[in-house]
């Protein structure tokens, strides 16, 4: 558990700290000072698994909006990568600390970091990759796949729902 | 909101936002999410095999002794599993250690087993179903299973042990038992001297009066004793079992008449039970050790019952006893309760009515009714308990701190001495 909070402690200060030094870097300080606000917000309220889905939320609308002003992608591909793993490790402990017995914890961490890590790396790879393509859309093809992507979204939270 | 379904909104929503801004670098900044989503979705539904058995030692106990009920989970799979189980016990038991929820990541063939200890009281318990929820390594799908395994504890209340008690219904059944019938017979206690008869054992024969006689022998003849019905009644009503310490009166009710039956069929009585509360639950005359099982069984279940119907005691069915047989009441006694005593005495039946004291329990209450109140309810119950006694049933007014043996012997030994005159009288 407490090689889980390390983690999670560190995964956290990157998920906030890439994107403000990418912020920075771009000269957008108020956005740099809103993720630092933001990752103080995180880890000091990260015992309260209510608020873990907003904190999580609200970086990665950050990224989003800093992505939309040109900040460099691969500090916000690293920020998303750690948001995503601080986000899982929040809720794995969160899930630990609700049960009384836990037989084979550390078997059960390690087994949970390894998935983890292993789909962060697969991930961030893809992600890095996907930034090396150069694909040209026009606005028709565009709004094609805007469409598709709207109508799959009900098909899929459906789903997921289910 | 559920991990998945932000998940699924922030990834749709990097998505569309991209799209709609024609932005490569927000759909490249979704794809991250995407694979996490998909990698779940991937390793989802989760295969698995769990043999899962639940058991409870002892099945049937006595009330303060230690359950024990062990959760048994087999991983039958040939690869590791991740499952969280949750395994609630009875409310109303008292869980002295053990976890309901538990977290096990288990390797094929591996058993994992729950621990619930209880202290029992009395009362038949079913245990609530198990609940095993299976997660994908990312904890973002789930699958629960609900099991009903059912395994039921019956806790018999708690029998004491009672001496002889010495009823004198006025009918007996045929076979030897305690209850001295005046008549004459085999038995121990000298009933009288009468002329020999043939066939009467030699050994029997009053050599002393026999002396005296020159032509005429006599024989010594001893009273017969037998066994006979007894019906045991306990009152369930729910007006009637009211808060007696930190139990109810009806807990301190099923314990006398656990004792009570204890005692009558250990002296060979045939000994029935009926509930009276929410119906006429009804344990069939019997002897032995088997009928006393029975009645313990009857009595573990026995809990206040609320009925529109059953709340008088009007509709006991006299039907139910054979005739002139001894009934035992075991009630605190509601006011209205006597018209059915007398009518039942009425019938013929000899009749006993353990009553427990309800007013001693208000008494020790955090917050006790008034002085006055208590006294009025104590004037009360005495008049009840007077006018029951004047039409000759045998009151025995019981207090639960009082240990129930020393109030039996106070009126049986009472009643032995009544009996006795009554029989000189004759």
């Amino acid at each position: 558990m407490k090689i889980t909070r390390q983690i999670f402690g560190g995964a956290a200060v990157l998920a906030v700290g890439a994107p403000a030094i990418g912020a920075a870097l771009q000269g957008v300080w108020i956005l740099a000072l809103g993720f630092g606000v933001l990752g103080l917000f995180w880890i000091g309220f990260s015992l309260r698994y209510r608020l873990m889905g907003l904190a999580f939320a609200l970086c990665i609308a950050g990224i989003a909006f800093a992505a939309v002003l040109d900040v460099g992608i691969g500090w916000l591909l690293v920020g998303i990568m750690a948001a995503l793993a601080a986000w899982d490790l929040e809720a794995f402990g969160a899930r630990m600390a609700g049960v009384a017995r836990i037989e084979h914890e550390h078997a059960l961490v390690r087994d949970h970091l390894r998935q983890l890590g292993l789909v962060c790396g697969a991930g961030l790879l893809l992600a890095t990759l996907a930034s090396l393509v150069r694909i040209r859309l026009s606005f028709g093809v565009a709004l094609v796949l805007a469409s598709i992507a709207v109508l799959g979204l009900g098909y899929v939270l459906r789903g997921i729902g289910e | 909101m559920s991990r998945r379904i932000l998940l699924g909104l922030l990834a749709y929503g990097l998505l569309l936002l991209g799209l709609a801004w024609v932005k490569g670098s927000l759909i490249i900044l979704a794809l991250p999410l995407w694979f996490y989503l998909g990698m779940a979705l991937w390793r989802y539904p989760v295969q698995s095999t769990l043999v899962i058995t639940r058991t409870v030692n002892p099945p049937i106990a006595t009330e303060g002794m230690p359950v024990r009920a062990t959760l048994s989970l087999q991983n039958a799979e040939a690869q590791a599993v991740t499952f969280l189980v949750e395994a609630p016990v009875p409310a109303t038991l008292a869980l002295q250690d053990g976890v309901t929820r538990c977290l096990a990541l288990l390797a094929p063939q591996e058993t994992l087993e729950l621990v619930h200890d209880f202290g029992a009281r009395r009362g038949r318990f079913d245990f609530p179903d198990v609940q095993v929820t299976f997660e994908e390594p990312l904890g973002l799908f789930e699958k629960t299973l609900v099991l009903r395994l059912k395994p039921q504890v019956l806790v018999l209340p708690h029998l004491k042990a009672l001496r002889s008690i010495g009823i004198r219904p006025r009918r007996t059944l045929g076979f030897t038992g305690p209850i001295p019938v005046r008549q004459g017979g085999t038995g121990v206690d000298v009933y009288g001297v009468r002329e020999y008869q043939p066939g009467d054992p030699p050994r029997r024969i009053n050599w002393r009066a026999t002396a005296r006689y020159h032509d005429r022998a006599f024989t010594t003849e001893f009273e017969q004793e037998r066994i006979t019905d007894v019906g045991l009644i306990l009152d369930v009503r729910r007006h009637t079992a009211l808060q007696s310490g930190s139990e109810t009166l009806l807990d301190h009710g099923v314990r006398a008449t656990a004792a009570l039956a204890a005692s009558l069929l250990r002296d060979g009585h045939r000994v029935g039970l009926l509930l009276y509360g929410e119906g006429n639950q009804w344990v069939m005359p019997g002897y032995g050790c088997v009928q006393q099982a029975r009645i313990l069984r009857a009595l573990a279940a026995a809990a206040p019952a609320e009925s529109g119907f059953f709340d008088s005691l009007n509709f006991l069915s006299s039907r139910a006893f054979p005739p002139h047989s001894q009934l035992i009441f075991v009630s605190p006694l509601a006011l209205d309760d006597a018209e059915m005593l007398f009518r039942l005495r009425g019938r013929g039946y000899s009749v006993w009515v353990l009553s427990l004291d309800a007013i001693a329990g208000e008494e020790s209450m955090k917050t006790p009714p008034s002085r006055l109140a208590i006294r009025l309810a104590r004037i009360e119950r005495a008049l009840l308990l007077h006018r029951l006694r004047q039409s000759g049933i045998m009151i025995v007014n019981w207090s639960p701190e009082m240990p129930l043996e020393e109030c039996l012997l106070a009126v049986t030994g009472r009643a032995v001495q009544a009996f006795t005159a009554v029989a000189r009288w004759k």
